[in-house]
Parts: C-alpha cells; sequence; structure tokens
C-alpha cells in the first residue's frame, strides 16, 4: 500500500450547502502536502470527514488499504491519524505535562511508559521549562505547540495539521516550521490546512487547492500558483 | 531541645480517629441526633463521592442518581422480603442491578451535552417514583423489613443506627482507597480530558462514551449499595422514599460543589457540612415551629446558590489555605 490515505469522490451538504462536492485525491506514504483555499472552501470540513467528525453523505475514505468512512474519531485516531485544531483545544485546567501524557495514556498502555513518553514529545516541541503550567495561561505559540506534541504522543503515521500557522508572528512561524520539518523527517505523513502561503509554500512540494468545495488544482507549488485558476481564486496569491 | 511540629497529616489522623471513636460514643452517651447526623454524614459521603466521579472529573453533572439509589435499595428489600436472602448479600447485589441499569440509561443520556444532559437526568426521579408506584412490590404502600427475633444479624437489624454507621464507614475507607487509585490512573486522566474538551479526547483516540459509562456504572454501583443500608438502616421503602429527587440526587450534587468538585476529598468535605446542617435546621423546625417543615431544604437551595454565585471552586480550596497557613 503505497497510499496511506485515499479520498474518494467525497461530498459532504449541510442541509442546502454544498460544503465538499465529488472530493478525490491520494497521499502517498512520506508526503508532506499543503492543503489551501480561500475561506469557507471546505478545508477544516475535509479534516472533520477524514477523522470521522463528519459523515459524508457520499464517497469514501480509505486508510492504509482500510475503509474507514463513518468511523467515529476516537477509532481513526487509535488507527494513527492524529489531527490538531483550527482553534485550540486544550485541556485548561490541565498542566502542559498532564495534557500530554492523557494523550500518551492512549496509546502507551502501561503508566511508567506514557510518562517516559510525554517527557519525550514535551522535549521534542521546546516546552519542558513549562511542563508544570496550566494550560489555559500558555500564550497562543505554546498551546499551538502543545496541540503538536500531544497529536505526536499517540505516534501517528498521517497527521493533519488544520492553519497551524495563524496568528503566528514570522518568529513563531519559523519555529513552528522547524519543529514541522523535524516530524517530517522522522517519517511522518502530513497534510497543512494553511492560509498563511509563506509558511505552506516553504514546507510543501505539493499542493491541493479547493475552492467552493472542490478541488481546482493538485500538483507542484509552482504548477499550482502559476495556475490561472487558482489565482483567480484567490484573487492575488502572495509571491513566495 | 527539638520542637515538634504538628503536620496535616498529624490532624488528619486524630480526625480519623475521632469519626471512627464518635459512633460509639454516641451510643455510650446516649446521643440519638448526633448518632443520627453522623450516620448521614457518612452514607452521603458515599454517595457523593460516587458522584463525583461521573460529576467532578468527567464533567458531566448527572441530577438522576436517586434512580440508582433506589433500584439498589428495592433489590436488596425484595431480596430480603421475597426470597429471604439476606442483605448482606442482597446489597451488593443491588449495586450490580443499579450498575446494570445504568447501561441504558447511558446509551439514552450521554449523546446530550451540558445543560440538556442535567435537564434531562432530572426526570429520573420522577419516572422511577411513577414506575415504583404503580409496579413495585407493595405499590405505594412499599416493603416493610422483616421483624424476626433470633435472626437479627440475618437481616442486619441492629439496636442503634451506630452499627449502620461503621458499616457504612467501611463501605466508604473501600471507596476511598479504590476511587483514589482509579483517579490517578488513566480513567482519571481520561475522564478530564473529556470534561475539558470532549472534541479533543476524542482525538486522542478515547472512546467518550465508554468512559463516561464506566464512571457512571461505577457511581451507581455505590450508589446501589448506599440504597440497600439505607433500607437496613431504616427497614423500610416505598416509591417516594427510594427515588426521592432532593435527598438522593440533589443534596450529593450539592454536598460535592459545596466540598469543591475538582478535589477528590470536597464531596466528602461537602457532606460532613451538609448534613449536621441541615438534619439541625430539620429537627429545630420540626419540635418548634412544625408548620415550616422544609426549611431545611429551602437551606440547602440557598446554600447552592450561594456557592455557585459566590465561590464555585467549593470550601476545600478555602481550606486548603487555612491549613497552610496554619502550617508555616
Amino acid at each position: 500500500m503505497m497510499n496511506i490515505l485515499s479520498v474518494e469522490n467525497v461530498t459532504k451538504r449541510f442541509g442546502g450547502l454544498v460544503a465538499l462536492h465529488n472530493v478525490s485525491f491520494k497521499v502517498r506514504k512520506g508526503e508532506l502536502i499543503g492543503l489551501i483555499g480561500p475561506n469557507g472552501a471546505g478545508k477544516t470540513t475535509l479534516f472533520n470527514v477524514i477523522c470521522g467528525f463528519y459523515k459524508p453523505d457520499t464517497g469514501k475514505i480509505i486508510y492504509k488499504g482500510r475503509d474507514i468512512t463513518g468511523f467515529p474519531p476516537y477509532k481513526v485516531a487509535k488507527l494513527g491519524v492524529g489531527r490538531t485544531f483550527q482553534i485550540v483545544k486544550p485541556f485548561e485546567r490541565l498542566t502542559v505535562f498532564d495534557n500530554i501524557l492523557t494523550w500518551a495514556l492512549v496509546k502507551y498502555k502501561m503508566f511508567q511508559e506514557a510518562v517516559e513518553k510525554a517527557k519525550e514529545t514535551i522535549e521534542f516541541v521546546g516546552l519542558a521549562d513549562k511542563s508544570n503550567v496550566p494550560a489555559h495561561s500558555l500564550i497562543l505559540q505554546d498551546k499551538k505547540r502543545m496541540e503538536l506534541a500531544r497529536v505526536l504522543a499517540i505516534d501517528p503515521e498521517l497527521i493533519l495539521l488544520d492553519e497551524i500557522a495563524a496568528g503566528l508572528n514570522p518568529t513563531e512561524l519559523k519555529n513552528t516550521m522547524e519543529i514541522i520539518k523535524r516530524i517530517f523527517e522522522s517519517g511522518k505523513t502530513i497534510i497543512v490546512v494553511e492560509h498563511v502561503m509563506r509558511f505552506v509554500m516553504n514546507l510543501a512540494e505539493r499542493i491541493i487547492v479547493l475552492h467552493h468545495g472542490e478541488i481546482i488544482a493538485d500538483g507542484t507549488r509552482d504548477e499550482v500558483s502559476s495556475d490561472p485558476k487558482v489565482i483567480e481564486a484567490y484573487l492575488g496569491v502572495k509571491e513566495v | 531541645m527539638k520542637s515538634k511540629k504538628v503536620e496535616p497529616k498529624h490532624l488528619l489522623f486524630c480526625l480519623g480517629i475521632l469519626i471512627l471513636v464518635l459512633p460509639l460514643i454516641t451510643l455510650i452517651l446516649d446521643l440519638p441526633f448526633l448518632c443520627n447526623t453522623l450516620f448521614l454524614c457518612i452514607i452521603y459521603s458515599v454517595m457523593a463521592l460516587a458522584w463525583n466521579l461521573l460529576g467532578g472529573y468527567g464533567g458531566q453533572i448527572h441530577l438522576g442518581y436517586c434512580a440508582f439509589f433506589g433500584v439498589g435499595a428495592y433489590v436488596t428489600a425484595i431480596l430480603a422480603v421475597f426470597y429471604d436472602i439476606t442483605p448482606w448479600v442482597g446489597i451488593p447485589i443491588g449495586g450490580a442491578f443499579a450498575t446494570l441499569l445504568s447501561i441504558p440509561l447511558g446509551f439514552a443520556f450521554f449523546k446530550l451535552r451540558k445543560l440538556w444532559f442535567a435537564m434531562a437526568t432530572l426526570t429520573l426521579s420522577t419516572i422511577f417514583t411513577l414506575l415504583f408506584q404503580v409496579l413495585g412490590p407493595g405499590g405505594s404502600v412499599g416493603i416493610t423489613l422483616p421483624f424476626s427475633p433470633g435472626r437479627e444479624l440475618y437481616y442486619m437489624s441492629f439496636h442503634g443506627p451506630w452499627v449502620y454507621t461503621y458499616i457504612s464507614l467501611l463501605v466508604l475507607m473501600v471507596e476511598i482507597v479504590v476511587l483514589y487509585r482509579l483517579v490517578r490512573g488513566k480513567l482519571g486522566y481520561f475522564l478530564l480530558a473529556i470534561r475539558e474538551d470532549e472534541d479533543a479526547a476524542m482525538a486522542a483516540g478515547i472512546n467518550v462514551l465508554k468512559y463516561k459509562m464506566i464512571a457512571m456504572g461505577i457511581g451507581a454501583f455505590i450508589m446501589g449499595i448506599a440504597g440497600g443500608i439505607w433500607v437496613v438502616r431504616f427497614r423500610f421503602i416505598d416509591p417516594y422514599t427510594a427515588f426521592d429527587q432532593i435527598n438522593f440526587s440533589l443534596y450529593i450534587f450539592i454536598a460535592s460543589i459545596l466540598g469543591g468538585i475538582h478535589h477528590f476529598f470536597g464531596p466528602i468535605l461537602g457532606s460532613l457540612i451538609l448534613m449536621p446542617l441541615t438534619e439541625y435546621i430539620r429537627v429545630l423546625v420540626v419540635s418548634h415551629f412544625p408548620s415550616y417543615y422544609g426549611l431545611h431544604i429551602m437551606v440547602a437551595g440557598i446554600l447552592f446558590l450561594v456557592i455557585s454565585l459566590l465561590l464555585p471552586s467549593g470550601v476545600m480550596p478555602l481550606l486548603e489555605k487555612l491549613l497552610e497557613k496554619s502550617f508555616k
């Protein structure tokens, strides 16, 4: 199975609104894909369908050769798909360490092993000095790093990052990009939803463009940034 | 000369000894009010602690735990009266029945979140009262446990409330040990995750429904046992007592919040405050102003309002600060 993920003819409607229309693409193991598109294009909806938070009206999600369409989110996560949320969802009243440990406990049955994994992960993202800080008191960048750490703690094979760069200043962006590059180098497959062009164009070699729920482009960053349909959809894609 | 410092654990030890010895003292000194109040303190501690597993740790405010209490009480009574089974065996069976009941109730209610969950569970008291009124053995009249001289131990019929207090204390201690270990482990972390953010918990791979069910199942078992102990203590049960919303759904909720919903021992502290207070007012009113019966319930309600508005984290944090200062 070279394709770790295959999205096949997925359509998702909310009442009269078609959020996703006949979306299909395949992801090979070890790819880093950028998923871009104007606001309301359906990017987060697509993530939600892949992860099981929504059930598609038609179509299938195939993960590692297995049809996971309609699986509940916890089952999809246990199969190895990790995701972060567009608006961060920390466990506010728990410490940073406990946030990560909770996720690690899903994968690592032995408590001590989970603790070790949490320690390892918190070091990896650079939050070790904030271990015992309650999550609600973190700045946005640290909350996002914690989201990343949590996802890593369940040892996913496929990681879906939903606008991880939103709201970050240039320095923070650079730091986050470094971490994601390191995650990618460790062998994970990553799909990044992004609005910040500089971020996604620097990171991803393959770009998929979503517009009004449909894929209008799927290729290398050069192909995509010179595609007239994409330019039209965006009305001014920022130059890299 | 080395001075011995008094530490919190010494205080706790003394408190523990006091609680262990108090029931006997009430027997020896013939203090019925204190004896009964102590029983209530302990049995409510048992119930509130059980409630808080789903409530404080899981973040689901279940206002229908009286269903589990009442089922446990009725099962114990039915087994004793109709099948001549000793409550020593009947009480745990009552707990088991309560847990079985929690399964369909969980599937029915857990798809609701927050406020709607609380409102929906509020209906359980009425539903079960009516159900047992119509279909329960003894109907509205209820069941009375047999009076069998010579077989008192078999039917758990003891002379004073103080024995039941010791039985409840034993249950409380086992409960504390078991629950403490559970909340420090995987179950505790997963419940907290569910409380803080269900979607993130799902994304982590936590089967939210499963863990809510586990928390409620454990709580139901303990409530069932409490119901069984109540029945053998008062020798009588009917649909109105068994499924009493105020006493067995709301008081345990109020006690937990009063003590501190986010602290392990909060519910116990809350029960130790709420029970003496309401009992004292109730007895006072009954003996001096009988037409004002119910004042104690009103006070509990006002207390709940005050805590919710002014002290939502309960009394425990205050106590902790006080102890910290005293032992500085």
